[in-house]
């Protein structure tokens, strides 16, 4: 079609950017499933599961690269655009950790005592309350457009990351928990199981950490 | 006088088919936020544009049209040789439509006003040289092109920071627009009858003060303010509910509201633009009325008539598509942000038209939302755009006035 005045209206990230947090989310949402698997010694359903972890991590990829490509610097934004970049490349970095974790579940079959099961599944079940938190963040974007970053709805997302701060918090005290249950059983597990599990509660707690500083960087989006 | 009535004749032609392109290409760039946001579909976009761009260009369509015929161009230097005048007007016409075809083919976006200014201060220097030229009234058109989508933008940002603040801002923005529509419709309509109203009925023997405008276009606000807050109280009756519905009922007010701004802005385009098909017409008739270079003539209802018929048949033939396609392609704008742009793009053309000047409705457009855009109102904006009308603005006078120089020696050789 003919170039007219109308090129001016260019394509918002914001929607694309929900879209590629969605895709985060499946990738994440399958990592409680990986050591239920790992629980169940079910090495068939943790490959099925790692590959699809890494498919939710592909297609997040893909989508991160279109908004990229959809934001050239002559783009003019409600909100800053290095920061709408840093927003999308911090929410793409869940998704890497998250298929780190299975990578590190790959190296090698992990014993997975009955001991360290209980404050396992809550430091899991609080990062996944952490990430979901900055998923419902997310998921305001659209709202933030139309109230055009200002008012109550800005008051409300503010609130929002306020609590996500407090449960990435409580993230860290229940994995320092875990942690000090792993290593009193240094003799029964061995160095090696130890490292590498003390490896995997790294990196499930960045999942966390990841959900924390993506919310922060949604901060900066606000007036008052 | 010299010159056969296939002059004339072929002046009609010249003239439909400038009104005709404009009905093709730029009615698009009235309607196509309206259609865009879901305002109107493309069927009401068609009749309220071909309703309201008739009303503009008959109603108001004078002031610009006096200013293209005999505001930049001295008539009076051709006094004793009307027929070069003619031809000289006709040749303007012919090369301000020839130049726009080639520039949508070439991609550009070119605006009808600029190329027929253009054309007509060619062929003024051709033929009388620098004094030809009225230089102050030029400069206050070259000047209007700049500061319209200025005045576009500052209007743009403030409508759309008082909707932000008064109604988007809430924690309940349905209860908000309840009072906040009806306020923000006390100026805009106040505006809009005052716009109309002041050197606008001329044409129908209606002559009002500017102090009777006021009063009458204030009263017409406060009529405004209690009718939509009655229908705001009574007729959408909000129930409880979660805050992502309440924005949409916010969204689907505006929608409606911009059904207003959709006419409102049609009747601004057809008032400016019309003049851009008939302004050399309108001079060749008056020559032909009169013989000679009588200036004094005001511009013949049936010529206005004409314009206006050429611009709806151009829709209808035409320009529908353009405008659904472009509606197709503009998805990331609300109803809230285009009745911002909108009423901004129209009451800012339609002041210029008043004060007789030239500008450019989709450029002024383009400054309107780029000044909502500004108030964090649009998602994202490809500024790109303002260096590809700027480029347009550089070429598109020199190029339409050494067009109008080569058509003008054709038809000379031609006719005489």
């Amino acid at each position: 079609m003919r170039k007219t005045i109308f090129e001016l209206f260019a394509k918002s990230p914001f929607g694309p950017i929900q879209d590629h947090m969605l895709k985060v989310m499946d990738c994440v949402r399958l990592i409680p499933d990986l050591f239920r698997a790992l629980e169940e010694g079910d090495q068939e359903r943790m490959r099925d599961v790692t590959e699809k972890v890494e498919k939710a991590e592909f297609d997040a990829d893909e989508i991160k690269n279109q908004i990229r490509g959809d934001l050239p610097r002559t783009v003019f934004t409600p909100v800053d655009r290095t920061d709408l970049l840093d927003i999308l490349r911090f929410q793409d970095r869940i998704s890497d950790v998250a298929e780190d974790v299975t990578v590190v579940m790959k190296l090698k079959p992990l014993p997975f005592p009955g001991e360290i099961r209980g404050l396992f599944w809550d430091f899991m079940d609080q990062v996944m309350v952490t990430v979901e938190q900055y998923a419902r963040i997310n998921a305001e974007l659209d709202e933030l457009m139309e109230a055009s970053f200002g008012g109550a709805e800005s008051g409300k997302v503010l609130e929002m990351i306020n609590v996500l701060g407090k449960m990435e918090h409580e993230t860290d005290r229940k994995q320092q928990d875990l942690l000090v249950k792993l290593l009193s059983m240094e003799k029964e597990l061995g160095p090696l199981n130890i490292v590498l599990w003390m490896r995997v509660f790294q990196l499930v707690g960045d999942i966390a950490n990841g959900a924390e500083r993506t919310g922060n960087r949604i901060r900066l989006f606000l007036s008052k | 006088m010299v010159l056969g009535t296939w002059v004339f004749w072929a002046s009609i032609i010249a003239c439909v088919y400038m009104a005709w392109n404009i009905g093709a290409n730029d009615v698009a760039n009235a309607m196509g936020t309206s259609v865009g946001s879901h305002a109107v579909t493309l069927r009401q976009a068609v009749i309220l544009a071909g309703i309201f761009e008739f009303a503009g260009a008959f109603l108001v369509g004078g002031h610009v049209t006096d200013t293209v015929r005999k505001g930049i161009v001295d008539p009076a230097i051709f006094q004793g040789r009307p027929e070069i005048f003619i031809l000289g007007m006709l040749a303007a016409l012919l090369a301000a439509g020839i130049w726009l075809n080639l520039s949508t083919f070439l991609g550009l976006p070119v605006s009808t006003t600029h190329s027929i200014v253009g054309a007509v201060v060619g062929f003024g220097l051709l033929i009388g040289g620098s004094k030809a030229i009225h230089w102050n009234k030029l400069l206050s058109v070259v000047m209007s092109w700049f500061i319209s989508p200025m005045i576009g933008a500052a209007m743009g940002w403030m409508i759309f920071t008082f909707i932000k603040k008064s109604i988007l801002s809430s924690w309940a923005p349905d209860r908000a627009a309840k009072r906040g529509i009806p306020l923000l419709l006390i100026p805009v309509t106040t505006v809009l009858v005052l716009s109309l109203l002041v050197k606008g009925l001329k044409n129908l023997s209606l002559h009002v003060t500017f102090g009777e405008a006021l009063l009458i276009g204030i009263a017409a606000g406060c009529v405004a303010f209690l009718l939509s807050r009655f229908f705001l109280v009574r007729v959408y009756d909000f129930r409880a509910g979660r805050r992502r519905d309440s924005f949409d009922r916010v969204e689907r007010i505006f929608a409606t509201l911009q059904i207003g701004t959709a006419c409102y802005v049609a009747f601004a385009h057809g008032a400016n633009d019309v003049a851009n098909a008939i302004g050399p017409f309108a001079a060749i008739v008056a020559v032909f009325q009169e013989g000679d270079l009588a200036m004094k003539v005001p511009v013949p209802f049936w010529v206005l008539g004409l314009g206006g018929v050429g611009i709806v048949v151009g829709l209808g033939t035409w320009g529908y598509r353009v405008i659904d396609t472009i509606g197709k392609k503009i998805t990331s704008i609300t109803p809230s942000r285009g009745f911002s742009a909108e009423f901004a793009t129209a009451t800012t053309v339609l002041l210029c038209s008043k004060l007789g000047l030239p500008v450019s409705t989709s450029h002024t457009l383009v400054g309107s939302v780029i000044g909502v855009g500004l108030a964090k109102g649009m998602a994202a904006l490809n500024l790109r755009v303002i260096r590809n009308i700027v480029n347009s603005w550089l070429i598109t006078v020199p190029a339409t006035a050494l067009v109008t120089i080569i058509v003008y020696l054709i038809l000379k050789a031609l006719a005489l």
